[in-house]
C-alpha cells in the first residue's frame, strides 16, 4: 500500500502528469448536447489515438500528455451522417484546453472516389516512374446516375505541405472549394450504372507494365484526361492506346500561368468532383469573375467551385509530412485525411461499408473476406477495417456498397496494390 | 581630334631636338648579404625604357642614355625590386646595386596590393610575398587585396571570373566580359566562346607559376585593345631559382607544385643559354568534401625560357627573348555517387595550351629606343560530355530537322537523315556532349622612342597588333544519335572567324615645373575588326585616352616634413569591347509545333507529326560595339607618415549587348484526334504519312485505300532572337581610398585602412517585346498577342545599388622571428539596392494594386517604395494578323473588363505581376563584419609555412533586410568559417 503511494508520489513528481482537454460539439452556431457520441483524438507525433464519448452536455474529456492533436467524430442519425474535424489542437500543461468541433451534416452522393492512384512506382534501374496515374469514379447506388456538367478537380496546393494561402481566411469560411490550375469535363454527358466504375487516366494511357513492370496497364482505361492543344508535356500525355475511344478524351482549359500539363502530387495530392449548375464548367472557368489569384503569383490560380456543387473529395497527406500538411477540402466536403506512402506504387483505396453491403440480398453467399490487400504491416500503412475484399466480391458478381462519411480518415485506406494490377 | 593632333605635333617637334647623348651606365648587381654577382638581374631605367641584363659576373651596361636625373630599378627573380635615383649629367661606371633576397627577414614586407606610383592611372601590383601569404589559389582570389575587396571562399569547382570595379553577375552591362585577364602578354579572350558573354573563367591558370599580378582598374594605356573596364596582368616566373615545393591545402581543395629556374649555362667562358623555368602543378578541388564525385582538376605544366644577347655586334643592343609554353589538363568531373545506382555524370573538360614569343631589342638609336615583339597563341578544349537516363515507357520524337516543314517521327533503323526520329520505348542512358573550342592569337609590334628636351622627357610609344579569335569545335552532338534527345546541330567551327587589327600611339610627356612634376599621357587607338563572311563585315572604332598627374611634392627630402608627399592625377578614356561569338552569331533557333498524334498500339510507339520553322539569326543591320567612357581623378599624400591615396571613378557603359526577342506569324494545319476516328485501318497496320509542304496526314495499310485526314487550321506566335544594343548607358561611380598608417615600431605593426563606395544605376528604356507562346486562349487556340514593353517584360526596367566597404588591415611583422600575420576586418557598412521602373518620357509601366488578384490598377497607382503588390503592362499590344496596329493596353484591358470577358481573360496574360508585395522597395541590409586571420612563418631559408582562417570569429549572425523585412542568415554575405594551410619547401 505504501509502496503504491510511494510510486505514485514518485510518478507525479517526475511530471508523468497529463493535462484536460475538452472537446465540445457544435451544429449550426448551437451547442449539439447528446451524449454517447465517440469522439476520436488523434496525437500528430506517435499517431496514437484516444477515444473519449460525450455527455449529455455534448463534451468529452481527454487526459493527453502535452502536444498537437486532430480531433474527429462521425455518427449516424436517423437524417443521415454527422461528422466534424479539428486539427492542430494544442494542448499546453498549467491552462485551461478546450475547443468546438463544429459537427457538419453529411451530404452523401451516389457518385463517389473509390480510388486514387498517384504515388509513382520504380522503374527496373531505381528511377522513379510518373508517367501513370488514375482515378476511378464509382456509382454507390442502385441506380442509374448521368454525369451532366460534370468535372475533375484539385485542391490548392497540389501537395499538403506547401503553404497554403487560404489558411489565413481559413478554409471552411471560404463557402467555395478552390479547384487549382485547370478542371477535367468530358466531352458528352456519361451514364453510370448502378454499382459501376469508370477508369479514369489522369496521365499516360498505355499499357505501362510493358516497360515499367511494377506499373499499371491503363490501356484498358474508360477515359483519359488527355487534351494536347491545351497540356502538350509528350512526357505525361503520351497518344492513348488506340483501343480507347476517342469521344472518351476529356477536355480542359486552363487558367493558371503557362503549364505544359496538369500536374498532380505524388506524395500528399487532393481531388474532388462536382456538378456545376446552369453554367457548364468550361464556361465556368472561362469567366475571369470566377477564378482568383489566391498569392498574386499567377501560378496558383483556382477556380472558385461553390460548395453545393462539390459531390465528393478525397484528402491524401504523406507519411513523411503529416504534422507540416493543412487541409485544403473544407470539413463539409472531408472531414479528414488518408496517409500514403510514396514511390511503392501503392493507391488510396476507399473502405468498404460492411453493414449497407451486407444487407444487400444479392450479395449472400458472394462476398470475400479475410482482406489482405492493405499496407497495415507498413508503419504509417492502413486497411480495410470491414475486412471484405471488394475486387474479389466483385469478381465473383457482388455489388460493394462503400463507405461514404466525408471523412477520408475513415473512409479510406493505402492498398498495398493499385486495384486495376491483376 | 586636336588632342591627336597635338600629340603628333609634340612628337614632331621632340625630334628636332634630340641629340645623341652619348651617356652610359655600368655597374655590376649584388647579393646585399653575400656580395655574390647576381646574373641574369634585370636593370631598367623606366623613363626611357633602357635596360640591360647582368651577366655573370653580375656585370651590366646601358649606353646613349639622355642626360638628366633618371631611376634605375634593378629586378630579379627572388630578390625585392631596388630602385635609385641616379644623376646621370656624364657617364657612372662603377654603380653597384645591392640587392636583398625577398623574404621576411627584411625590414619591409606588404601584404597587401600596392599601388603603383609611377602609373598616372589607378594601377596596383600584387606580389608574390602577398599572395603567398592570402594562399591563392585561383587568380580571382587577389580581389579581396583591392580597395573594399570581399573575401570569398573560392572553389574551383565553380568557374571564377574578375570583374573590376562593379558589383557583379546580377548588374547588366557584361561586365565581367569587358575585364581583359592576360597571362605573360597572353591575352586569354573568351571572344570565340559560345557559352555566354561572360569574362574568362580564371580556373585554368595555374597559382603556384604566378609571379606578380597588376591589376589596371584605371584609364589602361592605347596599347591595350578589347576591353571594357579594368586589365588584369599575371606574370608568371623568370628568371633563376632554387627548386621550391608548394603544397596547400583547405577544405576543399589539395594543390602540389615544383617549380625551378635552371641556368643553362656552360662550361667556360661561354655565354649561359638563358633560364629556363619549369613549373608542375595539380590541383584538386571537390565541391563537397564528403564526397569525391563532383571536383574540379588542373594539372598544369609550363616551361619558360628567356636569355639575352649582348656580345659581339649586339653589345649596344641587347636582345631579350622569352618564350613560353603552358598546358592545362584537367576539368570538372561529377560523376555521381556508384551507391545510388544511376550511372549519371557530367564532365568539362578544361584543357588549354598557350604559348607565347617576346622579344624586347634596345636599339637605343636617335629615332628608336627600343622594339618589342610578342606572340602569342591561346587554345582552350571545353568540350562537356553530360551522361544521363532517359527512362523509357513509351516512345519519344527526337528533333534533329533544320528546314522548314512538317515531318513524322520515324524510327532511326529506317531513315537516319530523318528530321525526327523515333526514340522506342526501352529507358536507356545516352551521352551529349558540347565540343567548344576557342582559339585566339595575337601579333603585336611596338616601338619606343624615347628623348629629352632639357629638362622635359618624352617617350612615344606606337605599335599595330593583329589578333584573331576563332572556334574550332563542333558544338553539339551525341555519341548515340540514334537514340539522343532532341538537338540541332550547329557546328562552332563553320562560324568565320573575327579578325582585329589595331593601330595606336601614345605620348608621354614629363615635364618639371620647378619642384613638381607634371606628367601627361595621350593617345589613340584605331580598332578594325574584320569578320569575313558576315553580315557585319568591317567595322572600324577609335578610342581616345589621356591621363594626367601632377606631382606637387614628392618623398625624397622631405621626410621630416608634416607634408611629405602631394600629387594630383585625372584620366579620361574610352574602351571599345569586342563583342562574343554568342551576340555576333547566335546559334539558331527552331521552333516545333506538335501537329499530329495518332494513337498507339500495341507496340506503344506513336509516329508524332512536327511543323518545325528555323527561326534563323536575325542580322541587326545597326548592332554597333560596346563602349566604355570612363573618367577618373585621384590624389595622393602623405601626411606625417601616413599615406592617402583616394581615387574617384565615373564609368559609362554605352551600348551594351543584349538579346531581345522579336515575334512572327505563322500559320500551320493541326490533326486532331477526332480525324483518326473515321479510318477504317487497324491500328497495328497503319502507316502514316505527312506532306511535307502542306501538313496533311495520309493514313495508309496493306491492301486499304489511303485515305486523307482532315485538319484544323491554326495560327500562331514565334520569337527569335536578335542581339541589340541598350539605349540608355550603365552608370557605375565610386570612390576608393587606401589609407597607410605609419609603423608602430615598438609594435612592429602596420595599419591599412582601404575601402571603396560604389554606387551602380542602369534603366532599360528599349521597347521589347513579349508574347507568351505556348499559352492557349480562351477559344483554345494558340496566343494572338505580343505585347511591347519598355525595357523588358519584367516587373522592374532598372537598377539602383550602392555599396560601402571598409576594411581595416592590421599587419605585425617581426623580422628576428621571420613572420607576418596580418588580421583583416572587413565591414560592409551600407548595402542598398532598389527596383526601379519608369516608362518613357515620365510615364508608367507599372501600377499599384489592391488586392492580390486584381489585374486592373488599385484606386491609388502609387507603387514606387510601397509596400503593396503591382501590376506592369506592356505600353501597346499588337494582334498576330495586323502587326502594325499598335493598341493601347492599359485602356483596352480596362475596357475589356466591364465589356468583353474572353479578351480580358487573354490580355491578363501579357499582365506581369509582381510575386511579393515588397517588389519597389528600397533595400537596405543592416552592416556585417568578418574578421580573417593570416600568418606565415619562415623557417630558416628551406621552408616557409601560411596558414589563414576565414571568418575565424565565426560570424554566424543574422542580417535585417528593410525591403523583406525578415532577418536572414549571414552565411550568403560572408565567407563561412574557412582555414588553409600552406607548406613552401626551398632547396
Amino acid at each position: 500500500m505504501a509502496l503504491t503511494a510511494l510510486v505514485s508520489i514518485a510518478c507525479t513528481k517526475t511530471g508523468m502528469q497529463t493535462c484536460e482537454l475538452t472537446v465540445a460539439l457544435v451544429n449550426d452556431g448551437a451547442s449539439y448536447a447528446e451524449s454517447g457520441i465517440e469522439i476520436t483524438l488523434r496525437a500528430l507525433s506517435s499517431s496514437f489515438e484516444y477515444h473519449a464519448t460525450t455527455d449529455a452536455d455534448g463534451s468529452a474529456t481527454f487526459s493527453v500528455m502535452p502536444g498537437v492533436y486532430d480531433a474527429t467524430c462521425a455518427f449516424a442519425k436517423d437524417q443521415g451522417d454527422f461528422n466534424g474535424t479539428i486539427s492542430m489542437i494544442k494542448v499546453f500543461r498549467g491552462k485551461e484546453n478546450s475547443c468546438l468541433m463544429n459537427l457538419n451534416f453529411v451530404r452523401t452522393n451516389p457518385i463517389i472516389i473509390k480510388e486514387i492512384y498517384f504515388s509513382r512506382c520504380l522503374d527496373p534501374v531505381g528511377k522513379l516512374y510518373s508517367s501513370a496515374a488514375y482515378m476511378i469514379l464509382y456509382n454507390n447506388s442502385s441506380e442509374d446516375f448521368t454525369l451532366h456538367n460534370f468535372a475533375i478537380a484539385q485542391g490548392c496546393p497540389s501537395k499538403a505541405d506547401s503553404s497554403n494561402p487560404y489558411q489565413k481566411r481559413g478554409i471552411d469560411e471560404l463557402g467555395y472549394v478552390p479547384a487549382l490550375s485547370a478542371v477535367w469535363w468530358f466531352q458528352q454527358d456519361v451514364t453510370m450504372a448502378p454499382f459501376s466504375q469508370i477508369v479514369v487516366s489522369i496521365y499516360t494511357a498505355i499499357d505501362h507494365t510493358v516497360e515499367i513492370p511494377n506499373s499499371v496497364d491503363l490501356s484498358t482505361a474508360d477515359y483519359v484526361m488527355y487534351d494536347p492543344e491545351v497540356f502538350g508535356n509528350t512526357r505525361y500525355y503520351f497518344s492513348p492506346y488506340s483501343g480507347i475511344d476517342k469521344s472518351h478524351y476529356m477536355r480542359t482549359l486552363s487558367y493558371a500561368a503557362e503549364a505544359d500539363s496538369w500536374g498532380i502530387s505524388f506524395k500528399s495530392p487532393c481531388f474532388f468532383i462536382f456538378q456545376s449548375e446552369d453554367v457548364s464548367p468550361e464556361e465556368f472557368v472561362k469567366n475571369m469573375a470566377n477564378i482568383e489569384d489566391p498569392d498574386g503569383k499567377g501560378t496558383q490560380n483556382c477556380a472558385k467551385v461553390n460548395i453545393e456543387w462539390v459531390l465528393d473529395g478525397v484528402e491524401v497527406f504523406d507519411s513523411k509530412d503529416i504534422s507540416a500538411s493543412h487541409k485544403r477540402l473544407a470539413s463539409s466536403v472531408d472531414a479528414g485525411y488518408v496517409v500514403s506512402i510514396e514511390r511503392n506504387g501503392h493507391s488510396v483505396y476507399r473502405n468498404v461499408d460492411k453493414k449497407a453491403t451486407e444487407a444487400l440480398k444479392e450479395n449472400a453467399g458472394k462476398l470475400v473476406y479475410n482482406y489482405a490487400g492493405g499496407t497495415s504491416d507498413l508503419e504509417s500503412g492502413s486497411t480495410d477495417p470491414s475486412g471484405i475484399d471488394a475486387e474479389a466480391s466483385m469478381s465473383n458478381g457482388a455489388h460493394i456498397i462503400y463507405q461514404d462519411t466525408n471523412n477520408s480518415s475513415k473512409d479510406f485506406h493505402l492498398r498495398k496494390v493499385a486495384s486495376i494490377k491483376k | 581630334m586636336i588632342r591627336k593632333a597635338l600629340t603628333l605635333l609634340i612628337s614632331l617637334v621632340s625630334c628636332v631636338w634630340l641629340q645623341a647623348q652619348g651617356i652610359s651606365l655600368s655597374g655590376v648587381v649584388t647579393d646585399a648579404t653575400t656580395g655574390k654577382p647576381i646574373e641574369f638581374a634585370t636593370v631598367l631605367l623606366p623613363e626611357t625604357e633602357q635596360w640591360a641584363v647582368a651577366d655573370a659576373n653580375g656585370k651590366f651596361s646601358i649606353s646613349n642614355i639622355p642626360s638628366g636625373k633618371h631611376t634605375v630599378k634593378a629586378s630579379c627573380l627572388g630578390y625585392v625590386d631596388l630602385e635609385q635615383q641616379v644623376d646621370l649629367t656624364k657617364s657612372i661606371k662603377d654603380l653597384n646595386l645591392m640587392m636583398r633576397l625577398d623574404n621576411l627577414t627584411l625590414e619591409t614586407v606588404v601584404v597587401t596590393a600596392k599601388e603603383n606610383e609611377s602609373s598616372a592611372a589607378t594601377s596596383r601590383m600584387i606580389d608574390k610575398t602577398a599572395l603567398n601569404h592570402v594562399q591563392v589559389l585561383n587568380v580571382t582570389d587577389i580581389s579581396s587585396l583591392l580597395p573594399g575587396g570581399v573575401t570569398s571562399n573560392n572553389n574551383l569547382t565553380s568557374e571564377q571570373r574578375f570583374s573590376i570595379r562593379s558589383g557583379g553577375s546580377g548588374e547588366s552591362g557584361n561586365a565581367s566580359f569587358g575585364t581583359a585577364v592576360e597571362v605573360d602578354g597572353v591575352r586569354l579572350s573568351n571572344n570565340a566562346s559560345f557559352s555566354g558573354t561572360k569574362g574568362v573563367s580564371t580556373n585554368n591558370i595555374a597559382s603556384s607559376n604566378v609571379e606578380s599580378v597588376e591589376v589596371i582598374s584605371g584609364i589602361p594605356s592605347v596599347e591595350y585593345g578589347d576591353v571594357g573596364s579594368g586589365i588584369v596582368r599575371v606574370h608568371t616566373k623568370k628568371g633563376k631559382s632554387p627548386y621550391m615545393v608548394t603544397m596547400t591545402s583547405n577544405p576543399n581543395t589539395k594543390q602540389i607544385s615544383l617549380s625551378k629556374g635552371f641556368d643553362l649555362e656552360r662550361k667556360g667562358s661561354r655565354p649561359s643559354l638563358g633560364t629556363l623555368n619549369a613549373n608542375v602543378e595539380y590541383t584538386n578541388a571537390y565541391s563537397d568534401p564528403r564526397s569525391p564525385y563532383t571536383s574540379y582538376t588542373r594539372r598544369q605544366a609550363s616551361l619558360t625560357w628567356s636569355n639575352f644577347f649582348n656580345k659581339k655586334a649586339m653589345e649596344r643592343m641587347p636582345l631579350r627573348v622569352s618564350v613560353g609554353v603552358t598546358g592545362n589538363l584537367g576539368g570538372m568531373d561529377s560523376e555521381s555517387d556508384p551507391d545510388l545506382l544511376a550511372n549519371v555524370f557530367t564532365k568539362e573538360r578544361d584543357n588549354a595550351l598557350r604559348g607565347n614569343i617576346s622579344a624586347n631589342w634596345l636599339l637605343s638609336k636617335r629615332w628608336i629606343t627600343n622594339l618589342q615583339f610578342d606572340g602569342s597563341i591561346n587554345y582552350s578544349d571545353r568540350l562537356n560530355r553530360t551522361k544521363s537516363y532517359i527512362q523509357g515507357g513509351f516512345s519519344q520524337a527526337a528533333l534533329h530537322g533544320v528546314e522548314e516543314g512538317y515531318n513524322l517521327a520515324i524510327p532511326y533503323e529506317i531513315d537516319p537523315s530523318a528530321a525526327v526520329i523515333l526514340i522506342p520505348k526501352e529507358s536507356r542512358y545516352n551521352v551529349m556532349c558540347l565540343d567548344d573550342k576557342p582559339l585566339s592569337w595575337k601579333l603585336a609590334l611596338k616601338a619606343n622612342w624615347t628623348t629629352r628636351l632639357g629638362s622635359v622627357s618624352s617617350k612615344v610609344k606606337a605599335g599595330v597588333d593583329y589578333s584573331g579569335d576563332k572556334n574550332l569545335g563542333v558544338g553539339r552532338y551525341s555519341e548515340d544519335y540514334a537514340t539522343s534527345v532532341s538537338y540541332r546541330p550547329y557546328d562552332f567551327s563553320k562560324v568565320p572567324t573575327m579578325h582585329n587589327v589595331a593601330m595606336f600611339a601614345e605620348e608621354n610627356i614629363g615635364i618639371p615645373i620647378g619642384s613638381t612634376n607634371l606628367n601627361l599621357v595621350g593617345g589613340l587607338r584605331s580598332d578594325m575588326t574584320i569578320i569575313a563572311g558576315s553580315a557585319y563585315g568591317v567595322t572600324n572604332s577609335l578610342s581616345p585616352r589621356f591621363n594626367a598627374k601632377y606631382t606637387i611634392r614628392s618623398q625624397q627630402g622631405h621626410e621630416e616634413d608634416f607634408l611629405r608627399a602631394l600629387s594630383i592625377r585625372g584620366g579620361w578614356g574610352v574602351a571599345v569591347k569586342q563583342p562574343s561569338f554568342e551576340i555576333l552569331y547566335p546559334q539558331p533557333g527552331y521552333i516545333d509545333i506538335n501537329v499530329f498524334n495518332p494513337d498507339s498500339g500495341d507496340d506503344i510507339s506513336a509516329a508524332t507529326g512536327y511543323f518545325t520553322i528555323p527561326t534563323g539569326m536575325e542580322y541587326n543591320s545597326a548592332l554597333v560595339w560596346q563602349r566604355n567612357h570612363s573618367a577618373e581623378l585621384g590624389i595622393e599624400f602623405d601626411l606625417a607618415g601616413t599615406r592617402f591615396s583616394l581615387a574617384v571613378f565615373d564609368n559609362k557603359t554605352l551600348r551594351a549587348y543584349e538579346i531581345q526577342s522579336h515575334y512572327y506569324s505563322y500559320a500551320y494545319k493541326y490533326t486532331d484526334q477526332s480525324s483518326l476516328a473515321g479510318v477504317t485501318i487497324p491500328v497495328n497496320e497503319r502507316v502514316y504519312r505527312i506532306d511535307n509542304a502542306t501538313g496533311v496526314v495520309t493514313v495508309s495499310g496493306n491492301g486499304y485505300e489511303s485515305q486523307a485526314l482532315p485538319y484544323k487550321e491554326k495560327e500562331a506566335l514565334y520569337g527569335r532572337s536578335v542581339a541589340v544594343n541598350a539605349e540608355s548607358p550603365i552608370e557605375r561611380l565610386g570612390l576608393e581610398w587606401v589609407v597607410d598608417f605609419p609603423r608602430i615600431k615598438s609594435l612592429r605593426t602596420t595599419v591599412r585602412m582601404d575601402g571603396a563606395y560604389y554606387s551602380y544605376n542602369a534603366l532599360s528604356t528599349i521597347m521589347a517585346q513579349y508574347s507568351p507562346t505556348d499559352v492557349t486562349m480562351t477559344d483554345r487556340n494558340p496566343y494572338r498577342y505580343v505585347g511591347y514593353y519598355v525595357g523588358g517584360f519584367g516587373n522592374a526596367n532598372g537598377m539602383t545599388s550602392k555599396s560601402l566597404r571598409n576594411n581595416v588591415t592590421i599587419t605585425t611583422h617581426i623580422p628576428a622571428v621571420r613572420m607576418i600575420m596580418s588580421l583583416k576586418l572587413e565591414s560592409t557598412l551600407m548595402t542598398y539596392s532598389k527596383a526601379r521602373s519608369e516608362g518613357l518620357d515620365g510615364g508608367s509601366r507599372t501600377y499599384g494594386i489592391d488586392d492580390i488578384s486584381d489585374y486592373l490598377p488599385g484606386a491609388s497607382a502609387e507603387f514606387d517604395g510601397e509596400r503593396r503588390m503591382a501590376v506592369t503592362y506592356p505600353l501597346y499590344y499588337t494582334e498576330l494578323d495586323d502587326p502594325t496596329t499598335q493598341t493601347a493596353f492599359m485602356n483596352k484591358l480596362i475596357w475589356a473588363k466591364a465589356n468583353d470577358p474572353d479578351l480580358y481573360t487573354n490580355l491578363c496574360k501579357l499582365v506581369k505581376k509582381t510575386n511579393v508585395n515588397y517588389t519597389f522597395c528600397d533595400e537596405y541590409i543592416t552592416p556585417y563584419f568578418s574578421a580573417n586571420f593570416s600568418v606565415t612563418k619562415e623557417i630558416g631559408d628551406l621552408a616557409s609555412i601560411s596558414f589563414y582562417a576565414n571568418n575565424f570569429f565565426r560570424n554566424t549572425g543574422q542580417v535585417y533586410s528593410t525591403k523583406t523585412q525578415q532577418y536572414s542568415s549571414i552565411t550568403g554575405y560572408v565567407p563561412s568559417f574557412y582555414y588553409g594551410l600552406s607548406l613552401r619547401l626551398k632547396f
